[in-house]
């Protein structure tokens, strides 16, 4: 082929191109110690690159939100110890207490003593971490336990009244009927037969009108105190008008025809008509105002747990053998007053029972902390992995680069001797 | 009888023949580095004899050129074809300097933290700390992505720009070209050689082939038609018809090409090349970097959605608000046809006190393909019945507003109609074109407390912002075939793939055209040596002449002193 100076000067032209980009190329790579700067080049290591560091990036999050559980965690398991310690001391005083060397006196002393770990209990059920609660599930700003009013506005059912026109005149809201006291209990009065105070009759029910206990003479302040049941519950039934006075009932408040064969009212009194009921919404001593949800918290990639303990399983939630913890103190500082060893030794087994409760949600807390523990052992663990994974996909061979680089050189310099001999000499040279 | 005479004629010219030769080697020595020029070459025969068969000496030809003229054909097919790889390759490794970044700074470093202010904001709902980083991290997402829009909408703007300076070059290299048709027309109608101003219209054909694809048919005159695209005859002879970057037509802002004939008849030309930088620069701003816009859109319209879905029915921390406005609106026409997109349920309202006490739940059914706005209206004033309480109205803007009286305050509840969705309420990213116009709602900027976490106004409950930390890793876009980040992963594999496929097919292409070249080069280039050579044997035989003319002037004096 003939060869001419225009080809020579293209061809150098390009050697030098190529190799100074090659060069340039291996410099880059090498100065920034990345084998990936680009997504060109090598779009699959760059997805994955990305993938990776997002994964380091999101477990680097994780274990600080992990670092905060955990203090969370161990928070609520030191007052969670601090309440079984209680417990125990209560129980100690109670056991001291029902055997036959205790006396009146010392009774009362304990009773002082229980009525103060049930204050204690009840602080420490509410104790914070900041101004977070730590035992009110998700309502966090909310106090868990409160004590509640033991006055409650009884609920007035009239659907079952048999006489359908004492049910157009019988006004509600002309009277009040509150109960008085604590209980778990669902109470139900029912009138069974019709008639004023000291006539009518009724029967009251434990367990939301399921069984029944014997009929009983209707007076304005009534114990609703089934037989069968509780023997420590005290919750009355109190009857007065708008004033509160309990005898000022008058018939006026009633719309009755008197010549009528209704018996409602008689000499200006009410007249409680046959199937007319009392609800009493369980109202016990302590409320919880918590929630019953529970954080969930992520531990790992998609995976989440509920976080923590409620008051509410730790010490209330009366019913399907959990025990309300503090009308059981309430109950054994009672019979510890009245000096009744009876009730107070049947307490006893009922306290060793809510240890059990406290004792599972130590257990629950202690899982719970064990699993965090793992996850962020495990997140730490990933983090070395993915640290080293990253540094394979992203990271430069040095050597191999260092070699790269000379060897680019080696070609950049090769490229540019030959420019050097393009100007070779020519036959110009020669001819005199 | 051969006169001696003729024999000094022979030998004039011998003498002139041989300084053509070493003037046309001059010529070719001083142009050796002239772009397109081609070696000429000065060809001899030998003169007719007389009729006793003594020769007439040497005869010059005109000086001609060394030119393939398919091998120039080869080069302007190719050419082409080369300068799409070429553009193609600029322009993407501008989006990849848009989309490549892949560090912190990268759009998906910052989603990465994004999540992770989502994922903190999980774990501590009532931290004012963490709902302010949310916040922060939302509207450097939303600034990132409004920047990455503007970037490609640039990127656009100069491939624009581009396409009117190409225009503007097509037109004046096909005055050019029009004018060295009537150069060498006039040159060899009078039978001379135009072998420059053929070099200058090869070159100026090479150049327009950079461009656009061109036709070439030659005529027999000695000029060229020049047909660019599939049919758009540039020159035809002397005549040059123009091409116009127009704004008529196409899309708004963006410029169409017009071809210009006679009597100022004008065609539209946009889509009529098929190579060439001015093809793919059209391709570039029309189709490739329009994709990579809309997979931005759809990233970013994803984002919008799918936090929104979860944040519209979710609360914070005392965030009920005594006045909400949609952040869509529909235009007159929309409100009165039924709602799009609306699906058949129920969605809640709760009415609540100043201390966020619970006071009403109010339920409203809609009927999917039914109810206009103005039905879900006036089903919501109906079912509440006291505007004192609470009461919805729809704006002159086609946006609907709920308010409630100054005592109380409202929150959504369960929503399945998607009604807060739809018309943009409680939501956490709001965007109507995409890309273009994605941010963090004001009610957030405002008040990090409003950032939803939970539901029902729970302080505590962050099954709101925990779902959206899952949106991480869940798919989500294309048919929830994806998560997010292999969304965005897909669009820069996408983009990685096709840098380096580019680049190999450009050095291939890039070797053909060279080679082509390098062909031409042997053909037409100049050789010094053989230059040189050439300059020693044409001195050589000008000598020799001189010595001829010397020993017949001898010979002259011989006779007239005999």
């Amino acid at each position: 082929m003939r060869v001419t100076e225009n080809s020579r000067r293209e061809q150098v032209l390009n050697n030098i191109q190529k190799t100074s980009s090659r060069l340039q190329e291996a410099q880059m790579q090498m100065a920034t110690g990345q084998r990936l700067n680009r997504p060109s080049d090598d779009p699959v290591g760059a997805a994955m690159m990305q993938d990776i560091v997002t994964k380091i990036s999101s477990n680097e999050q994780l274990i600080l939100n992990l670092q905060d559980h955990r203090t969370w965690l161990e928070r609520s398991e030191l007052e969670l110890n601090h309440i079984q310690e209680m417990m125990t001391q209560a129980r100690t005083l109670a056991m001291s207490q029902s055997g036959s060397d205790a006396n009146e006196e010392s009774r009362q002393m304990t009773a002082r003593e229980i009525a103060a770990i049930r204050e204690s209990l009840f602080d420490a059920a509410n104790s914070r971490e900041g101004k977070l609660y730590l035992f009110s599930g998700v309502k966090t700003l909310t106090q868990p336990l409160e004590k509640n009013s033991p006055i409650q506005p009884a609920k007035i059912e009239t659907k079952n009244i048999v006489q359908e026109d004492i049910r157009e005149v019988l006004d509600v809201s002309q009277f009040r009927a509150n109960f008085e006291g604590h209980s778990n209990n669902p109470y139900h009065l029912r009138v069974v037969r019709s008639g004023p105070f000291g006539q009518a009759q009724y029967q009251v029910s434990d367990d939301g009108g399921r069984t029944w206990g014997e009929p009983q003479v209707m007076r304005p302040s009534i114990a609703m105190y089934n037989p069968d049941s509780k023997p420590d519950d005290q919750v009355y039934l109190k009857i007065s008008d708008q004033e509160g006075r309990l005898s000022k009932m008058i018939s006026d408040y009633f719309d009755v025809d008197l010549n009528s064969t209704f018996d409602f009212t008689v000499n200006g009194e009410i007249i409680f008509p046959e199937g007319l009921e009392f609800v009493f919404q369980p109202n016990p001593e302590v409320g919880y105002h918590g929630s019953e949800d529970k954080k969930e918290v992520l531990i790992a990639n998609g995976v989440s747990v509920p976080m923590g303990v409620t008051a509410s399983e730790v010490l209330l939630e009366s019913g399907d053998e959990k025990i309300d913890v503090f009308s059981l103190l309430s109950s054994i500082e009672k019979a510890l007053i009245e000096d009744d060893g009876t009730t107070l030794a049947e307490r006893l087994s009922e306290l060793q029972k809510a240890q059990d409760q406290v004792l599972k949600r130590q257990a629950d807390l202690g899982n719970l902390m064990r699993e965090i523990e793992m996850a962020q052992a495990k997140l730490e663990d990933q983090a070395f992995e993915k640290e080293k994974r990253l540094s394979e996909v992203r990271d430069l061979d040095l050597a191999k680069a260092a070699v790269d680089v000379n060897s680019a050189e080696v070609n950049n310099r090769l490229a540019l001797d030959s420019a050097g001999r393009l100007i070779q000499p020519t036959l110009s040279d020669f001819l005199r | 009888m051969p006169s001696l005479n003729q024999a000094l004629n022979i030998g004039a010219r011998a003498l002139s023949t041989q300084q053509r030769a070493m003037q046309t080697s001059g010529h070719n020595i001083s142009n050796q580095n002239t772009e397109g020029f081609s070696r000429q070459q000065v060809s001899t025969k030998a003169a007719a004899p007389d009729p006793t068969g003594v020769g007439g000496g040497t005869d010059a030809l005109p000086t001609g050129r060394v030119f393939d003229r398919f091998v120039q054909r080869k080069i302007v097919q190719e050419n082409p074809k080369s300068e799409v790889f070429q553009s193609r390759g600029d322009f993407l490794n501008k989006l990849e300097v848009i989309f490549g970044d892949l560090g912190e700074t990268g759009l998906r470093g910052i989603l990465n933290e994004f999540w992770n202010s989502w994922s903190q904001l999980s774990s501590q709902p009532e931290s004012e700390v963490a709902r302010q980083r949310v916040q922060e991290q939302g509207d450097l997402v939303a600034v990132k992505v409004r920047e990455m829009h503007a970037q490609l909408v640039s990127l656009r703007r100069e491939a624009d720009a581009r396409i009117q300076d190409t225009a503007a070059q097509i037109n004046s290299l096909g005055e050019q070209i029009a004018e060295l048709n009537r150069q060498i027309f006039s040159y060899e109608v009078s039978g001379r050689q135009a072998n420059d101003a053929r070099d200058a219209r090869e070159l100026a054909v090479e150049e327009l082939a950079k461009l656009v694809d061109v036709n070439l048919i030659e005529n027999p005159n000695g000029r060229v038609s020049v047909i660019i695209g599939r049919d758009w005859t540039l020159v035809e002879g002397e005549k040059f018809f123009k091409t116009e970057a127009t704004l008529k037509g196409g899309e708004i802002g963006m410029v169409g090409l017009e071809g210009v004939a006679t009597n100022n008849n004008r065609r539209d030309i946009t889509r009529i090349f098929r190579s060439g930088a001015l093809s793919e620069m059209l391709q570039q701003r029309d189709v490739t970097i329009v994709e990579f816009m809309q997979d931005l859109d759809e990233l970013a319209f994803g984002l919008a959605n799918r936090i929104n879905e979860l944040h519209a029915t979710g609360t914070g921390i005392r965030s009920a608000a005594s006045l909400m406005k949609s952040t869509y609106g529909l235009n007159p026409e929309a409100l009165n046809q039924p709602m799009p997109f609306l699906k058949d349920g129920v969605f809640q309202l709760h009415l609540v006190g100043q201390d966020d006490e619970f006071l009403e739940t109010y339920e409203f059914e809609v009927q999917a393909g039914m109810d206009t706005l103005q039905d879900v209206v006036n089903r919501i004033n109906q079912t509440v019945q006291d505007p004192s309480l609470l009461q919805a109205n729809i704006e002159a803007d086609g946006s609907m507003l709920i308010q409630t009286g100054p005592e109380y305050r409202f929150i959504f509840g369960e929503d399945q109609t998607d009604l807060t969705l739809i018309m943009g309420f409680n939501s956490f990213f709001e965007s109507l074109k995409g890309a273009a116009d994605l941010r963090v709602s004001d009610r957030i900027l405002q008040n990090p407390n409003a950032i939803s976490t939970g539901r029902d106004l729970i302080p505590g409950d962050n099954q709101v912002a925990l779902a959206i930390a899952k949106l991480q890793t869940q798919p989500t876009m294309k048919n929830e075939s994806m998560t997010f980040d292999e969304f965005y992963n897909g669009i820069l594999g996408e983009l990685g793939l096709r840098i380096r496929r580019n680049k190999v097919e450009q050095e291939q292409q890039d070797g053909m055209v060279r080679q082509f070249k390098e062909i031409r080069n042997s053909i037409s280039g100049v050789n010094m040596d053989e230059e040189l050579t050439h300059m020693v044997q044409y001195q050589k035989a000008y000598e020799a002449s001189a010595r001829f003319v010397k020993t017949v002037d001898e010979m002259m004096d011989t006779v007239i002193n005999m």
